[in-house]
């Protein structure tokens, strides 16, 4: 059965080889380190020092979840999402300045935060950071969520 | 040929045929966009950059071999034990990705969308792998080109009569 299976394997290295080398759209062989980074409008904050950031206080939370609720946001956090940018920015517009670092999280993927990251900067806010991993990455580091403290 | 022996000869055909349809339809989109798949790969975060292109290239290029022997039933055991390792990657990807609460898409059948991870996924995987560890265990069964090769053999001489 091992020999049957090594067979199959050798098969499979032959035909990966020669389809690599025959196949006009063929990968290279080792990615480019940036080529599975995404391209976002801001620089990226990791999720432990978004967590020291937010023991300390010194940024504002951004909730950008399409389905976002506070009692499922980040204790403090403001939600801002793509579709309602408008609305949204203009509820938090007395709390939230221009100058106020702000630090933009959503789900795990990063590209629609990035957006939501783009609108604030074309309405003036600079020091924008988006945080790694979203708010599941946030809540298995043991950050704070909302509702799983109002449960506690 | 007794009864017991015609069910276990249906119960691998069946099985084999289950296991290489779900390969062969899951290798299409792959080999068709490898990059996408590569993306796919990535979103998991379990392969090193320098493997990634590697293994995204050869492993649906290794589904679509398998699927191959699999429904002839050409080193069938060899091919079931393969899809079976094969599954259990997938399924433990599956559950770091749970266990890490990745919001991903499974990147199993189509590369562009599909099925978010989840338990569902994990269960299918399981039931795949259930069917895969069938023909490792019976064997290839009549309707396979294992067992034709055999009797060509027996009768050429080229192979011993067990």
């Amino acid at each position: 059965m091992i020999r049957e299976a090594l067979i199959l394997v050798a098969i499979t290295l032959v035909a990966g080889v020669g389809s690599w080398l025959v196949r006009p759209d063929r990968l290279t062989l080792t990615p480019s380190p940036t080529a599975y980074e995404v391209d976002l409008p801001a620089p990226l904050i990791s999720l432990d020092d978004a967590l020291a950031s937010y023991e300390s206080g010194e940024h504002v939370f951004i909730d950008t979840r399409p389905d976002a609720t506070l009692d499922t946001a980040i204790p403090g956090a403001f939600i801002v999402r793509t579709e309602s940018f408008g609305d949204d920015l203009a509820r938090a517009m007395d709390f939230v300045y221009p100058e106020d670092p702000l630090i933009l999280y959503g789900e795990d993927d990063l590209l629609p935060v990035g957006d939501v990251a783009a609108r604030f900067q074309a309405r003036g806010y600079e020091n924008i950071r988006i945080m790694e991993g979203g708010l599941a990455s946030w809540r298995h580091a043991g950050g704070p969520i909302d509702g799983e403290l109002t449960d506690e | 040929m007794s009864e017991t022996r015609a069910w276990q000869d249906v119960t691998s055909l069946v099985c084999r045929w289950a296991v290489a349809g779900v390969f062969l339809y899951a290798c299409i989109d792959k080999i068709i966009d490898p990059a996408a798949f590569a993306q796919n790969i990535d979103n998991y975060r379990m392969v090193p950059l320098v493997l990634l292109h590697p293994f995204a290239w050869l492993l649906p290029i290794a589904e679509l071999v398998i699927a191959i022997a699999l429904i002839v039933g050409w080193q069938t055991r060899g091919a079931a034990l393969l899809a079976s390792l094969l599954t259990v990657v997938f399924i433990i990807a599956i559950a770091t990705a749970l266990i890490r609460d990745l919001d991903i898409s499974c990147g199993c059948f189509h590369t562009d969308s599909g099925s978010t991870v989840g338990r569902d996924l994990l269960l299918r995987d399981l039931v795949l792998l259930a069917g895969a560890l069938v023909p490792v265990w019976l064997g290839p069964g009549r309707w396979s080109l294992d067992r034709w090769r055999g009797i060509e053999g027996v009768r050429a001489g080229t192979l011993q009569n067990p």
